[in-house]
């Protein structure tokens, strides 16, 4: 029987009038009084996720941060405290759900311990934001937005850098987000491919993907504000005076007038887009493509949309409460987790660092996958694990199975269905060539590769429950960019299949970064487009029609690539 | 979508099996192959070449010294054991760069994405090689039957080891980009990316790679050593660029972890005899 239950954050309306969010906000203050080197510091929790504290170059360093809350930056732990904690957040990781799971166990004990000593109550549990729950639920509970607690104090709660998915601070969660990841039956592609230590990884398993990274960059969003526009021709002669005191000092820092730096950036570099952080504000300066005209921007970013600053808002661990509860809720269904060893062990079995917490009892919690496996294993249970979505992957199999023609699958074939990801993955069609997301979006003719399509199209004809159908996968590679807070809608022959939220995009951009670089794959499965089109006897056509659009028309500032887009179709025997 | 365990099973073991049969081949040195890996033993330790051996040294770092020792050591032979040493000691790091080619190419395409980027990767490393092989010659002249050269070049190693320009080349190495699926642009694409992998790898792996040619006794055992630890290296995620010590250890971590796995996993009535074996892991 577990000790402690989490229950919904949204209870008694998501106000203060919910003691768990009253207790919650006050535990939370707690942990904000302690400075940066205690392990028990919210802000050592957030670096414990990731963090960017020396980056001096602007936001998104700590230093560079717009309060509140204050983030400090200093006093630094010793190098073995960060060596051990920080900067251990998995994504596109098979590690992401155990990772975060023994993550938000470890902070729940941090708030219940200082809950405890404000005299609140020792079953303290950490709620959840169900945003797919009736009513109003996709907003954020109102207690996170406002600016004082109850008895008048402020409230730790409430950060200033949230903006929300329509560039107005409104905070909920868009209608891209969805609970649809819970039909998968295959733990790879559901929780994240077998990676080693993964910090920064490549491809999300789509609980990953959708929606713990849309909700991310919905809550964080981002504002964009004009500040002026100058014709090339008037830039030497544009008056220092003119320019926000914080741009032009960042001018000055680095040597540069304004005219000397447009000119050169005007003439040398068209079509580039170049950032400037003074501090408080991100300014953008770009061309407008004619080269006649420099356009200067100011942009802010919601901390929730980058991995090293995520962590700081007090929301984040109510949303991956979320995500662990979705997990669970998907276990309960009757879905296996790895039984790998590799997976079980954790990254030590690669050679990699281990899960490491502080507890607030000074030990350190060093666990593996297997530790959490199961929340039959631990002290917590869920109030409830309805995830807002018929759980029903045998009927989905059946379905499809009818719809080509074949006898429905029974459940013991759902359940089996393709655990080692089949030996027939293959690229059945690409578009050759980089494509460069404007704020138009983009368009992509995939070719199909004729022999592999017709492999497809035997498979589909021959579906039976022994001989289970191709499943096909639509693929954005090496997508890169400079700024995590963009959302890219797909389609595939006018149809919609999915939300790409860059969330950890800027890191896997680095070229020092994890990856070197190689930036994050998106995984989209367009089966059902598939056998739609074979159904209609239209698979013979040679391509696929996909387009990409971003949810800013500015989108064009972040430099957003995609290095190729792809189509695979994955046997299941 | 996911890559089953066969199929990275089907590029791992083929690479360490051809990594392994090569070692074998160095080792056994089939018809003399292997003059590079020799050549000064058959300077310093067949009497029949003492009396060239003299000639060369009396006659200092000349042409024609110079010519006399490649008449010892010919270029058909430095190329080929030159060719070996790549192939026993890169092979294992290329497993993940060739796993992407084949997850990104279609599978009639394949085998010849692959080897469009070994061969690119491979003349980056044999155009490398001309300047190493004649550097360890030029060694040799300047300091015969001496430790000199691989003391100085093994510091040399040290500090590019400890250097951000070293971890800058391991970083570019982990960059899997994009590439093309079709026609002459996937070609180039494989090529491209075997020759980018190749220059990072060259100029993460170039002064490791002098070191075990200038050894005498311990040539195997050098090249042994070099292998752990470029093998290692490549295992590490990229770091931000900075002076600092690397120890090469993911591999060692790797092995012990998957040994001591491996020993848990082996039914119960077997355990007992090895907890001895436990005990050292």
């Amino acid at each position: 029987m577990a000790n402690f239950t989490r229950r919904n954050a949204w209870n008694n309306g998501g106000t203060f009038a919910n003691p768990n969010l009253l207790w919650y906000a006050k535990g939370v203050g707690v942990m904000q009084s302690h400075p940066l080197d205690d392990r028990n510091s919210w802000w050592f929790f957030a670096a414990i996720h990731g963090q960017f504290i020396t980056y001096e170059i602007g936001f998104p360093g700590w230093g560079f941060i717009p309060g509140p809350p204050q983030v400090p930056t200093t006093p630094l732990p010793s190098q073995d405290l960060q060596n051990l904690y920080w900067d251990q957040c998995q994504h596109q990781s098979w590690y992401f759900a155990p990772w975060h799971r023994g993550y938000l166990m470890a902070l729940e004990a941090q708030i219940r311990a200082a809950v405890v000593g404000l005299g609140g109550p020792s079953d303290w549990a950490l709620p959840y934001w169900n945003y797919f729950g009736p009513n109003y639920e996709y907003e954020i509970p109102p207690a996170f937005t406002q600016q004082t607690l109850p008895d008048g104090t402020p409230n730790p709660l409430f950060v200033k850098a949230r903006h929300g998915p329509q560039e107005d601070d409104v905070i909920y969660v868009s209608t891209g987000a969805n609970a649809n990841c819970q039909n998968e039956t295959n733990y790879n592609r559901y929780g994240g491919p077998r990676t080693p230590f993964s910090h920064s990884g490549e491809t999300s398993g789509v609980l990953e993907n959708n929606p713990h990274n849309v909700v991310h960059t919905d809550v964080a969003g981002l504002r964009r504000l004009r500040l002026f526009s100058v014709r090339s021709e008037f830039v030497d002669a544009l008056n220092a005076e003119q320019l926000p005191v914080g741009l032009r000092d960042s001018f000055q820092e680095r040597g540069y007038s304004l005219s000397s730096q447009a000119r050169v950036f005007i003439e040398e570099a068209p079509r580039r887009s170049w950032w400037i952080f003074d501090g408080t504000q991100a300014y953008n300066i770009s061309n407008s493509g004619d080269q006649r005209r420099l356009d200067v921007s100011g942009l802010k970013m919601g901390l929730m949309s980058d991995p090293d600053i995520a962590a700081l808002d007090p929301i984040f661990y109510l949303h991956h409460c979320n995500i662990d509860r979705m997990w669970a809720a998907w276990n309960a269904k009757g879905n296996s987790n790895p039984t790998d060893i590799n997976w079980l062990s954790g990254p030590p079995a690669g050679g990699g660092r281990k899960f490491a917490m502080p507890m607030p009892d000074g030990s350190d919690w060093v666990y593996t996958p297997a530790d959490v496996n199961s929340l039959s294993q631990l002290d917590y249970a869920y109030d409830d694990l309805t995830t807002g979505l018929p759980f029903l992957p045998a009927t989905r199999l059946s379905q499809r199975l009818m719809r080509l023609g074949a006898a429905p699958a029974v459940a013991s074939t759902a359940q089996g269905e393709n655990m080692d990801g089949g030996d027939n993955a293959e690229l059945l069609g690409a578009h050759d060539g980089a494509l460069q997301i404007k704020g138009s979006g983009a368009r992509a003719t995939v070719r199909l590769d004729p022999d592999v399509r017709g492999r497809v199209s035997a498979s589909l004809a021959d579906a039976s429950e022994t001989n289970l159908p191709d499943r096909v996968y639509l693929r954005l590679e090496n997508v890169r960019g400079t700024i995590d807070a963009f959302k890219l809608n797909v389609s595939v022959n006018q149809q919609n299949v999915g939300t790409a939220a860059l969330f950890g995009l800027r890191r896997a951009s680095l070229k020092d970064g994890q990856h070197g670089g190689t930036g994050l794959t998106f995984v989209f499965d367009i089966t059902d487009i598939i056998d739609n089109l074979f159904l209609a006897n239209a698979l013979d056509e040679d391509s696929l029609d996909v387009r990409i659009e971003p949810n800013h028309a500015f989108a064009d500032i972040a430099q957003l690539t995609i290095g190729r887009v792809s189509v695979y179709r994955q046997g299941q025997q | 979508m996911i890559i089953s365990t066969r199929e990275r099973t089907r590029v791992t073991i083929p690479i360490l099996l051809i990594s392994a049969i090569t070692w074998m081949m160095l080792l056994v040195n089939p018809g003399s192959i292997m003059t590079l890996a020799h050549h000064r033993h058959l300077v310093t330790d067949s009497g029949a070449m003492t009396h060239a051996h003299h000639s060369v040294t009396d006659s200092g770092a000349s042409p024609v010294s110079f010519q006399m020792l490649l008449e010892m050591n010919p270029i058909s032979s430095l190329t080929a054991g030159w060719a070996l040493m790549l192939v026993a000691m890169m092979s294992p790091t290329l497993i993940r760069p060739i796993y992407h080619i084949r997850e990104r190419s279609f599978k009639q395409r394949r085998a010849r994405s692959v080897t469009l980027f070994v061969l690119g990767y491979a003349a980056i490393w044999m155009a490398a090689g001309g300047v190493l092989i004649t550097v360890m010659l030029m060694l040799n002249l300047l300091a015969p039957r001496s430790y000199l050269p691989a003391v100085g070049v093994g510091i040399i190693a040290f500090v590019w080891q400890c250097s951000p320009i070293k971890q800058r080349c391991l970083n570019r190495g982990h960059n899997h980009s994009e590439l093309a699926a079709f026609g002459i642009a996937a070609d180039l694409d494989a090529l491209r990316f075997g020759i980018t992998h190749g220059v990072w790898c060259v100029g993460s792996c170039w002064a490791l790679m002098l070191l075990p040619m200038l050894l005498l006794q311990v040539h195997f055992a050098a090249m042994a050593v070099v292998t752990f630890v470029m093998t290692s290296e490549r295992l590490e995620q990229p770091r931000p660029l900075s002076w600092r010590l690397r120890f090469p250890g993911k591999l060692m971590r790797i092995v012990v972890a998957q040994t001591r796995i491996r020993l848990q996993s082996l039914p119960s009535r077997v355990r007992p005899s090895l907890a001895v074996l436990r005990k050292l892991f």
